[in-house]
């Protein structure tokens, strides 16, 4: 057939770029005639925004699908282990207030939910619930690593996902793609895109090369957007009604010591208008302030953000970036996919910046589309899953702000005006004030957050319900405390065993992971 | 290094003697040892020769099994050891190679040794200070271990990279019906092996690596010598010891 696709264009070189080209020439370069050619556009001029520098776990069969060695994901771009997010100040803002949210389902999670049963038997001493059911807080609060040297690469004795540098993993994986996956890799700027008679883009038209002509485009412009917003015009769904901040003033501080330990969690810290992330690399802490200007203004925001880190930043430059919360109303339009910003953007609570890349990746390279037939069904496929998705993560995001206690500052009462909680998320905490969150309440396949993730924000904000008083929690009762109790088991297993997680990062380096 | 070992220093060691012998005292809790490609091929034919992790760094190392635990040598009955071939790293004892102020390896002496006195044995020195033939004999084979020793990091930084090294469990049936699995050992797939492009085949066997490979693959028959050791210590027996490669 002549409309055989055979040639991808991707227009942009960030992260998503990067991604999607390494994720399709891996998947789908074979030579002959099934082979399908990569091509990436990127701008000599727009630089790439670099601020999504946590992954999730997915990360791990993303990178091992690209054929590159975890080993060289630690040498190339500082990147460091991450076990989950810590959230400081999001409950009462007093001096103990703390939760996890770690990246380890709970004890037993196929085949008991231990919810009531924590309510239950926790008593006014016992552990908080992500302790409880799981080990990897305490691997945290000890700052040890989730593997040894000996275990072998992306694999873990807790779950794991990374923090990186976003420059450095772009530039790794643009080499990656060049040198070893045959992706064509042309700088130039996109003046115009050709769009034929039907409304399928046929290329794109740069300043030097001329016609960058293929049979599917993945935007990837990030917030330009040229392919989905501009050229077919496709409008952007905001969210601020909902997710109040809209900027964000980000500072790289270094370490006092090179044997600084580094912490294996996300660490964001709830301020009076919005939250500040903390994310140790190796060589560096990045650390940004996300606020909401109709609740404080830009010299307020960056104040708290110095404040927080003291006089570690005192002559460092920081960085404004304005944040446009929401998602185009549709990502794949005939022959055009958007991927990463092009395709929505939410503040970095839970790092589902990269991770949507992936998921929109994999969609993609699993359905690669063969001819221009199946674009449309290909097209209404992925358009309600990502219609979903967004829907689902900003119920989540708002989830952590909802259940606040706090009254100090308007910036957290807006947040539980009731006008701003979208229907299903309210309806479902009244749901969750009687049932525990499980299974069916996220049917859609794959669902980004579920119910492990809904458990761990619920409890840790201290969430009131009946659950307690369950009937089925007497009948299951021997088995939460099989589940308690190994919870505790290998707790004290993973601490004796596991190594800190600098110490772990600095062996990498000099001795890398095995294979197997 | 353990506190006990010593360069070897005329001053300090000019009176020592060592006694002919296996150290026993020494070799009786190891429950693996290291040995170098050359050895593989004479190793073989006594010992399981698999690979293990080091816990420090991460990477592998080709070892003999001595027994299934980590601190029991199965070979070691009273005074003897049974078996036909004696690993080089118990053959040197009490000679080691060690980097007292972290630089080159030197020769050293672990002076804990039982095989150590002043009375009877070999002499490391004569009456006029000079060293002893049987000390240079020992050097030298101190020096031809560690070449062998870094061929031996070759031939398994070569398996790796051609993906054909599985983790391996050893399973014990014992007759009380108790089953233990042992982890951490790694071995060749043959299957694996044997799909290796032509190309890289031929460059195994150029390099001699296609030999030592087989003999590590045909060497998990030696398991069944560590069950028969195990039982006749007397311990609880092992009815079956099997080995099966993880794919």
């Amino acid at each position: 057939m002549s409309d055989r696709v055979r040639h991808v264009v991707i227009v942009g070189g960030g992260s998503a770029g990067w991604v999607a080209a390494a994720r399709i020439a891996a998947a789908h370069r074979n030579t002959g005639d099934d082979g399908v050619q990569v091509t990436l556009v990127e701008s000599a001029t727009i630089g790439t925004i670099g601020v999504g520098e946590g992954t999730w776990p997915t990360m791990r069969n993303t990178l091992r699908k690209i054929g590159i060695p975890e080993t060289e994901l630690f040498r190339s771009c500082d990147a460091a282990f991450k076990q989950g997010a810590r959230f400081v100040g999001w409950v009462d803002g007093s001096a103990a207030d703390s939760y996890y949210h770690p990246l380890n389902p709970p004890q037993g999670a196929t085949q008991i939910n231990l919810s009531a049963h924590w309510l239950r038997t926790r008593g006014n001493a016992g552990p908080d619930f992500a302790h409880a059911v799981d080990f990897q807080s305490a691997l945290c609060d000890a700052g040890l690593a989730p593997k040894s040297i000996s275990t072998p690469e992306y694999a873990g004795l807790a779950n794991y996902a990374y923090h990186l540098d976003a420059v450095k993993f772009a530039a790794m994986l643009k080499a990656h793609c060049v040198d070893r996956l045959g992706v064509r890799h042309i700088v130039d700027d996109v003046m115009a895109v050709e769009v034929d008679d039907s409304g399928f883009v046929t290329g794109v038209n740069t300043r030097d090369t001329g016609v960058v002509a293929g049979d599917f485009f993945v935007d990837c412009s990030g917030f330009a957007s040229l392919l989905i917003g501009k050229t077919y015009g496709v409008p952007f769904a905001e969210c601020s009604d909902v997710l109040f901040v809209d900027h964000a003033v980000a500072l790289q501080v270094p370490y006092q010591h090179e044997t600084d330990p580094v912490a294996s969690q996300t660490i964001s810290t709830a301020q009076d208008a919005g939250w500040i992330w903390d994310i140790g690399l190796p060589t560096r802490r990045g650390t940004g302030h996300v606020y909401s200007t109709r609740h404080t203004s830009h010299d307020a925001a960056e104040a708290a953000l110095r404040d927080y880190l003291g006089p570690v930043a005192k002559d460092l430059v920081a960085r404004r970036i304005p944040i446009r919360s929401g998602h185009r109303q549709r990502f794949w339009v005939n022959n055009c996919v958007a991927v990463g910003l092009s395709n929505g953007f939410l503040e970095p609570l839970e790092a589902s910046a990269l991770m949507l890349i992936e998921t929109a990746v994999d969609f993609i390279v699993d359905r690669l589309p063969r001819n221009r037939s199946v674009m449309a069904p290909l097209a209404l496929q992925f358009n309600t899953a990502f219609d979903h998705h967004w829907g689902r993560i900003i119920d989540f995001l708002k989830l952590h702000y909802v259940l606040t206690k706090r009254n100090d500052t308007a910036f957290w009462r807006d947040n539980r005006d009731p006008a701003s909680i979208p229907d299903r998320l309210r309806e479902q905490l009244a749901l969750w004030r009687h049932h525990p969150p499980g299974p069916q309440d996220f049917a859609h396949q794959p669902e980004v957050f579920s119910w492990p993730s809904y458990q761990y924000v619920l409890h840790g904000m201290g969430f009131e319900s009946e659950l307690a008083g369950g009937s089925q929690v007497a009948a299951e009762a021997a088995l939460a405390q099989r589940c308690f109790a190994a919870t505790q088991r290998q707790q004290e297993r993973a601490l004796a065993e596991l190594p800190a997680h600098r110490s772990l990062l600095d062996a990498v380096r000099v001795h890398g992971f095995q294979p197997i | 290094m353990t506190a006990s070992i010593a360069v070897i220093d005329r001053a300090r060691h000019g009176g020592l003697r060592v006694n002919s012998g296996t150290d026993i005292a020494a070799a009786a809790t190891l429950g693996h040892v290291p040995i170098g490609l050359g050895e593989v091929a004479l190793a073989g034919c006594d010992y399981p020769i698999v690979l293990i992790k080091d816990s420090a760094t991460g990477g592998f190392r080709l070892v003999a099994l001595l027994g299934f635990d980590a601190g029991c040598n199965l070979f070691i009955l009273g005074e003897n050891w049974l078996a036909t071939y004696l690993p080089l790293n118990i053959l040197r004892l009490p000679f080691c190679l060690g980097a007292p102020d972290g630089g080159d390896m030197v020769a050293c002496i672990d002076e804990s040794s039982a095989l150590l006195n002043r009375a009877s044995g070999t002499p490391l020195f004569d009456a006029d200070g000079a060293e002893t033939g049987f000390l240079g004999q020992r050097r030298a084979l101190l020096a031809r271990m560690r070449a062998d020793a870094e061929a031996a990091a070759v031939f398994v930084h070569t398996i790796v990279a051609a993906q054909i090294v599985r983790p391996m469990t050893l399973s014990l049936s014992f007759e009380d019906r108790r089953q233990q699995d042992i982890e951490g050992a790694y071995t060749i797939d043959p299957i694996a092996l044997g799909l290796l492009p032509d190309d890289s085949l031929l460059a195994l066997h150029r390099s001699g690596h296609l030999a030592a490979a087989y003999a590590l693959i045909n060497s998990l028959g030696q398991v069944n010598r560590l069950e028969q050791l195990h039982n006749a210590r007397g311990n609880s027996r092992v009815v079956e010891t099997a080995t099966h490669i993880h794919l």
